[in-house]
């Protein structure tokens, strides 16, 4: 089962990678490396929930080589990783057919303060806490 | 010391409801133990031989009264009566069952604290020098850029299943009370030449099956690029750290099979592309929480307070303020370390009685204010100098007044077969039976600073490859046995010490540990530690001395 991430949402979709161009990138291979100018999806796998690299391979992607296509997760998706996922710009998923997509989104709305910036469009703690600050500065000036 | 604002406070809050959610899943039987192991683990909570453990958190061993009463009330409610300080500054609980831990955790949030990442592959509680604030050989308070550290590696997306567990320590003294260079990172505050301030980092030290010494990677880095940095480092790890083999999967292992030169390139390379990223938080942000840790209000006193007439009547009192008692920034001021090494508790072990003397104490004598030590005993920071008798006596009253920091009976022991699941043996009653036999404290005192560490089996919990003695337990066809190591170092001086031969009975131990020691009196040179003569001598005559019998 496949499911998109849309307006911060996980909503089931057909996929049609027929018609893109699909990267499947292994965990052992430094995403810098790959060359994704023209790519539209780079899929990146978790064998296990335990096996961590692709965190590092996607915000590589999205932040250092500028890759704005779909980024998917495949392989050990669980519930209490899916907003680790999300913001470290993952925007797809394709998850066990059994799995409960009310309980995903249940999970991305867990939490709405991060302290620190990341892939996604979560300003960090510090930054709002500076935003407070000012915002408190001109109230009283 | 640090306090929550809103953010911090909703992201405790937003943890303990995520978490109540895994726990009644589990209880229904929608996750397995299987599935709900990792969740937990990231928690705090572990299954132990008896029943199921909870670490707390205390950041970088910071805690104020109320947070201690607080723990007191949860030893009384959901322990035994017992809470355990760890090696890593944190508390245990040993007895709480599974449904009440949502509840646990609400106290805990009331108190601003929680078990956020005591445990799991992600980047633990950081930890640091317990005298912080307090001692004279600082360059600037380090919790400031510990409490840095701890929101950002808080719920860090890309570092939460790293190969293996993560460990930071930070310093800012020349006298490194942090064991920093015996963790996966380590900090150490120094200031440049133009009197700048910044970190030389060492990277790869650890104990476990295969300890090594952290070397260092960068000798200045500005501060500001702190995060920045460490970002770098753990990328690395994660990409290229080994996840076949357990043992082999901590930092060390990486950077030993690299060798620091290339673990650096890589490193380097990595940060050139992030050091101007937004992860280095501003120095705005450095100075909101520094205000956090501005000293307490100290009284202006004269330098020294004349305990003598205390003294004479009681000699116990000045052997407590010889060992207990250290020097403080502030005149007229001291930091007192509270024992924790009774011979009547396993070490570290403190009931909930002793939680709220404690804190009633603190209260009176040290602005609010107590650290936990990874020796595994409590400070009072910020002591007038004038009180510390009275301290004394009311610490006495609660067995909390042993003079022995330091010193032979001041053991860091894991919890070893009596909680441990993965033991070979027992480690508390070893402890306590040295501490048994060195029970005088005049001959304590005679002996000076001896560092005793006991791990129950070669995960090295209790640091033994790090103490001037090292005792770990082996398991040979079901019995129990102690291999002893020697001229180990957990401070400035970081070394592992060297296996001497055949593990020794149970029967056996304390009377060698004996005869080592009193090789070492005959042998020291003026006022020699263990550990120097050891150096000096090497290792042979020990050896004898240590399998005379
Ligand atoms: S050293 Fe071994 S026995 Fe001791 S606590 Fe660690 S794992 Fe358990």
């Amino acid at each position: 089962m496949l499911l998109k991430l849309e307006n911060n949402r996980l909503e089931i979709t057909i996929g049609d990678d027929a018609s893109h161009d699909v990267m499947n990138l292994a965990n052992d291979v430094h995403a810098l490396e790959a060359d994704v100018l023209n790519v539209d999806i780079v899929v990146l796998n978790f064998p296990t929930f335990k096996d961590g690299r692709a965190y590092t391979q996607a915000r590589q992607l999205r932040e250092r080589a500028g890759f704005t296509g779909d980024l998917r997760a495949t392989g050990d998706i669980i519930r209490d990783q899916i907003l680790y996922m999300v913001r470290c710009g993952f925007t797809s998923f394709e998850v066990a057919p059994e799995t409960d997509v009310g309980g995903l989104n249940a999970a991305l709305a867990e939490f709405s303060d991060f302290y620190q910036p990341a892939a996604d469009v979560a300003v960090p703690v510090w930054m709002r806490r500076q935003r407070a600050g000012r915002e408190q500065l001109r109230r009283f000036a | 010391m640090y306090r929550y604002d809103e953010f911090d406070a909703r992201i405790v809050h937003d943890r303990v409801s995520q978490f109540k959610g895994q726990v009644q899943r589990r209880l229904t039987g929608d996750l397995t133990e299987d599935q709900f192991k990792p969740l937990r683990l990231m928690n705090g909570v572990y299954l132990q031989l008896h029943a199921y453990m909870l670490r707390v958190a205390i950041p970088y061993g910071t805690l104020s009264s109320g947070q201690l009463r607080k723990l007191a009330f949860i030893a009384d409610r959901y322990d035994k009566g017992f809470g355990h300080i760890t090696t890593r500054q944190n508390i245990q609980f040993n007895w709480p069952a599974l449904v009440d831990i949502p509840e646990i955790l609400d106290h805990l949030a009331e108190v601003e604290m929680h078990a956020i990442q005591t445990s799991g592959n992600c980047i633990r509680n950081v930890t640091t020098d317990h005298f912080a604030g307090a001692t004279a050989d600082e360059i600037e308070d380090p919790r400031v850029w510990c409490e840095v550290i701890r929101q950002w590696s808080t719920f860090h997306p890309e570092f939460t299943f790293l190969p293996r567990k993560f460990k930071i320590a930070v310093t800012a003294s020349a006298q490194d009370r942090a064991a920093v260079r015996v963790h996966d990172i380590g900090l150490h505050l120094v200031k440049n030449l133009a009197g700048e301030t910044g970190f030389e980092v060492y990277v790869g030290g650890g104990l476990g099956r295969t300890p090594y010494v952290g070397e260092v990677i960068r000798s200045f880095l500005p501060s500001e690029h702190l995060l920045s940095y460490l970002e770098a480092i753990l990328r690395v790890y994660n990409l290229q750290g080994r996840r076949d083999n357990l043992y082999k999967a901590r930092i060390k292992i990486l950077v030993n099979a690299l060798g620091m030169d290339q673990f650096r390139d890589l490193v380097e390379a990595e940060w050139l592309n992030a050091r101007d990223s937004s992860v280095d938080v501003p120095q705005e942000e450095v100075d909101r929480i520094n205000a956090y840790f501005a000293p307490p209000p100290f009284e202006n006193l004269p330098k020294a307070y004349d305990q003598t007439s205390a003294t004479q009547d009681n000699p116990d009192f000045a052997r407590w303020l010889r060992h207990n008692v250290s020097a403080h920034k502030q005149s007229g001021y001291a930091i007192v370390t509270v024992s924790l090494k009774s011979p009547e508790m396993a070490p570290g072990d403190i009931t909930s009685t002793q939680m709220k003397r404690v804190a009633d104490l603190a209260g009176d004598y040290s602005f609010d204010e107590i650290r936990t030590t990874h020796e595994q005993n409590l400070v009072l920071p910020h002591v007038r100098q004038q009180d510390l008798f009275v301290l004394w006596q009311k610490l006495s009253e609660q067995d909390l007044a042993t003079a022995n920091a330091g010193l032979v009976s001041d053991i860091i022991a894991c919890p070893g077969l009596d909680y441990c699941n993965l033991a070979n043996t027992r480690s508390i009653p070893v402890a306590n039976r040295i501490q048994e036999r060195f029970f005088s404290p005049e001959k304590q005192e005679e002996i000076g600073e001896l560092k005793i560490k006991i791990s129950g089996c070669i995960n090295a919990c209790g640091h033994h490859h790090v103490g001037h003695i090292g005792i770990l337990g082996v398991d040979k066809k079901g019995e129990e046995f102690y291999q002893i190591t020697l001229g180990g170092s957990a401070a400035e001086d970081a070394s592992i010490g060297e296996i001497v031969g055949r593990g020794l009975s149970t029967d056996e131990v304390v009377d060698s540990i004996e005869r080592l020691v009193a090789y070492y009196l005959q042998s020291r040179q003026s006022d020699e530690r263990f550990v120097d003569t050891y150096k000096r001598l090497g290792s042979e005559p020990f050896k004898e001395a240590l399998y005379a019998a």
